[in-house]
């Protein structure tokens, strides 16, 4: 190993020498002793790691510092995690190469707590060390992490926008869904479709015209992912106890979806509904149980099954539910559960 | 001959009366209730043609290849053409005469095709493991139901164990909670255990490879040969090593036979070598997998950790293990539904025998095992909520943020 530094300190120089170990029982002490050098020492191995980032060479301290991160963050050791996650963030603001801080911000991806989201916030304005950074942020996902992506946003352009409005899909933050519906109409196709994603996830309720408009362009695969973003949104929705408007956004797109060649959104539409609105969606398994087009009708048999389960005992809906499942398909495994949850209501 | 368009029910009607002409039709349009649907051609593309490609498609029975996919265009026989050669998996998604993709990229390319065909009203064959990490498995899990679609995993031993009385018997007796305790049933299976390299120099990509697109969701690391094309499987970023590898051909039949097929290991401790590398999939000697009724599966590689060696009282249970009035019950159950073969179930639109669901949990289980065997730690899961409990630090690998535009 280079040495242009001197030679490692004790607690580097036994974990370069006996790392990997054969079991994480062996190699504990050796974490322990880094851990217990505090800062100077992890920042000794940072600096190694930096010195040797990209040679065979470096292969041990990669080992350590990746040894260091994982062990500091195990359950009850917030002391450790808290000092290792601060000497990782503070190299941050150094001048290493893009690679060596992609690496530390991995790192951060396990180990980071919200105290290290301002200096992975500081990374989202670069062209290169955005995407991990979101990733870490993402990892992170707290409120803090939202905030900072969301107001990342404002300034960004090109793929460090569709990177943010990804991210923001994953975590959302209600400042940012203002612009994100703006993108939903760009000109860029991936910033459009991360932003339908975005507002989906979300559970913006100003969002369902703008999925509904973007479930109709003719482009096969932007449709598709319209339609889901309409699902998602719907599914949102009825999470936070809009179902009148998750239904009328399911009613919405199934009036869209008549065609021969819909009949997969067919079945998304109604096992939605199932989902969403529960009793309300009866009439419509009901029906899908009558459909010719075993395309339809086996799906709906399945979405029956689930129905009644989550309609429980003692619904009239439930069984009379389960007994058309048991009639509109030769479907084995069906046939099997409808008869056990008929059982089970005490049928 | 004036132009009608054919429709498979159509087909149907006058079969008997038409002469011999094959037509090749939407597999969606299909026989009334109670009919099966007729015999025909199915259409299939192949996402990902490399090493895999379409090996175990002839599950399908009869069906007609139509195009190839891969960002390789070598794997494809030149540049995309749009019509029999894609290097864009959405673009051949977008065909209205494909039925079926059959997908061999490699795992980090695996939920998103299959989500993204679920979507597009396509049957998938996916080349195990499912999934690289576990909420990827959720999401298409989740998908093929929303959609109706079919849904059949690349490994086929279960079918097998299906139909073996020992199995079918072991199989009832836990499903129906006949021993509500399985402590100190074990079982035990081996997987290869090959490593990746740790310092893995850039190299200039070659003319041949989109090495974005092969990276997709993954997260940018500078190209080289090693990462790519077969030994992707020895690096965390695209696959979990052979433990999830060959893993899944055994754990998916075992899953079957313990009638765990909706529900996941909720106690996970490794024996492995530590720290892992970041990069590589190094070392591991076993992982021992607990359900909440006690039964064990032990996964062993062999290398470090130790010998498996804790007590184990029987593999499977049987009738013997019942008392009277437990044999009695068990006489009078039913036998578990058949496994339906995928072919049977893209022409029937039931659900394959190695659906999405018990692949998602196969997959979730082994995914478990190299968190565990990364973190160095015991771990919880919760199988309902589907979340390790109580270490947050390991919990960040159950769903990992993707690289823009992707995302589940």
């Amino acid at each position: 190993m280079k040495d242009s530094q001197g030679e490692p300190s004790a607690a580097l120089a036994d974990a370069f020498k006996k790392m990997p170990a054969p079991t994480p029982q062996a190699a504990e002490p050796l974490c322990k002793a880094l851990l217990a050098g505090g800062k100077k020492t992890v920042d000794e191995l940072l600096a190694r790691v930096g010195q040797t980032f990209g040679d065979a060479d470096g292969v041990k301290a990669k080992y350590a510092l990746h040894a260091v991160a994982v062990y500091s963050a195990r359950p009850g050791a917030d002391a450790d995690r808290t000092m290792v996650a601060e000497a990782l963030a503070s190299r941050l603001a150094g001048r290493d190469s893009k690679d060596l801080k992609a690496f530390i911000v991995r790192q951060l991806q396990w180990c980071g707590r919200p105290d290290e989201v301002p200096a992975l916030a500081r990374l989202l304005s670069d062209e290169v060390l955005c995407e991990p950074a979101a990733q870490a942020l993402g990892a992170i996902g707290d409120a803090k992490a939202a905030a900072a992506l969301a107001a990342a946003l404002g300034s960004a352009k090109g793929k460090r926008r569709v990177t943010l409005i990804t991210a923001l899909g994953r975590l959302p933050d209600a400042s940012a869904l203002g612009a994100i519906r703006t993108a939903a109409r760009d000109a860029d196709r991936d910033v459009r479709l991360a932003a339908l994603y975005a507002l989906a996830n979300a559970g913006d309720p100003e969002a369902a015209g703008i999925c509904l408009e973007a479930a109709r362009v003719k482009a096969p695969f932007e449709r598709s992912q319209a339609t889901d973003a309409c699902l998602l949104l719907a599914r949102r929705l009825a999470q936070r106890g809009r179902r009148r408007e998750a239904q009328e956004l399911l009613r919405r797109l199934q009036a869209d979806r008549k065609g021969d060649a819909d009949v997969h959104d067919r079945c998304a539409i109604l096992q939605t509904l199932a989902e969403t609105v529960g009793a309300d969606a009866v009439g419509d398994v009901m029906a899908a149980m009558d459909a010719k087009d075993a395309a339809c009708r086996v799906p709906a048999a399945r979405t029956a099954i689930g129905l009644a389960r989550s309609l429980g005992a003692g619904k009239a809906d439930a069984r009379t539910l389960l007994d058309k499942a048991v009639k509109a398909t030769s479907e084995d495994a069906v046939i099997h559960q409808a008869k056990a949850l008929l059982a089970a209501l005490g049928t | 001959m004036a132009k009608t368009k054919i429709t498979r029910r159509r087909f149907v009607e006058t079969a008997g009366a038409a002469a011999a002409t094959v037509l090749i039709v939407p597999r969606h349009v299909l026989g009334g209730p109670g009919q099966d649907a007729p015999s025909d051609t199915v259409t299939y593309a192949v996402i990902g043609n490399g090493r895999r490609r379409d090996a175990g498609i002839g599950c399908l029975g009869k069906r007609k290849k139509i195009a190839v996919c891969d960002v390789d265009i070598k794997h494809i026989g030149g540049a995309p053409d749009n019509k029999t050669r894609y290097t864009d998996y959405r673009r051949l998604l977008e065909r209205k005469d494909l039925d079926v993709v059959a997908i061999g990229t490699p795992p980090h390319w695996h939920a998103l095709p299959c989500i993204h065909a679920a979507q597009a009203g396509k049957d998938i064959f996916c080349e195990k493991p499912m999934t690289k990490f576990i909420a990827e498995g959720r999401a298409v899990a989740d998908a093929v139901k929303r959609h109706g679609v079919v849904f059949q995993i690349g490994t086929f031993k279960r079918f097998g164990n299906a139909r073996n009385r020992s199995h079918v018997e072991n199989h009832k007796i836990i499903k129906h909670g006949l021993m509500k305790d399985l402590s100190g049933t074990v079982a035990t299976t081996g997987a290869k255990n090959r490593i990746g390299k740790t310092a893995l120099p850039g190299q200039k990509v070659p003319g041949n490879l989109d090495y974005d697109f092969w990276l997709g969701p993954a997260p940018y690391k500078p190209y080289n040969s090693a990462r790519v094309h077969y030994s992707n499987r020895f690096y965390w970023d695209y696959e979990g090593g052979d433990l999830t590898n060959f893993g899944a051909h055994s754990f998916d039949p075992f899953q079957w036979s313990y009638a765990k097929d909706e529900t996941s290991p909720v106690r996970i401790e490794p024996h492995a070598t530590w720290p892992q590398h970041p990069d590589a999939v190094c070392p591991y000697g076993w992982v021992e997998l607990t359900y909440a009724d006690g039964l064990k599966v032990v996964i062993t590689g062999g290398r470090g950790g130790g010998k498996y060696n804790r007590p184990r009282k029987r593999g499977m249970v049987s009738a013997k293990d019942l008392d009277d009035e437990g044999r009695k019950k068990l006489a009078d159950l039913p036998d578990p539904p058949k496994l339906v073969t995928f072919g049977q179930a893209v022409r029937t639109r039931q659900q394959a025998g190695g659906g999405a669901e018990s692949s998602h949990r196969v997959s979730t289980a082994l995914n478990l095992a190299n968190i565990a065997i990364r973190m160095g730690r015991t771990i919880r899961y919760d199988p309902v909520k589907e979340q390790i409990v109580g270490d947050e630090e390991a919990n960040r690998m159950v769903n990992i943020p993707m690289r823009a535009p992707w995302h589940l």
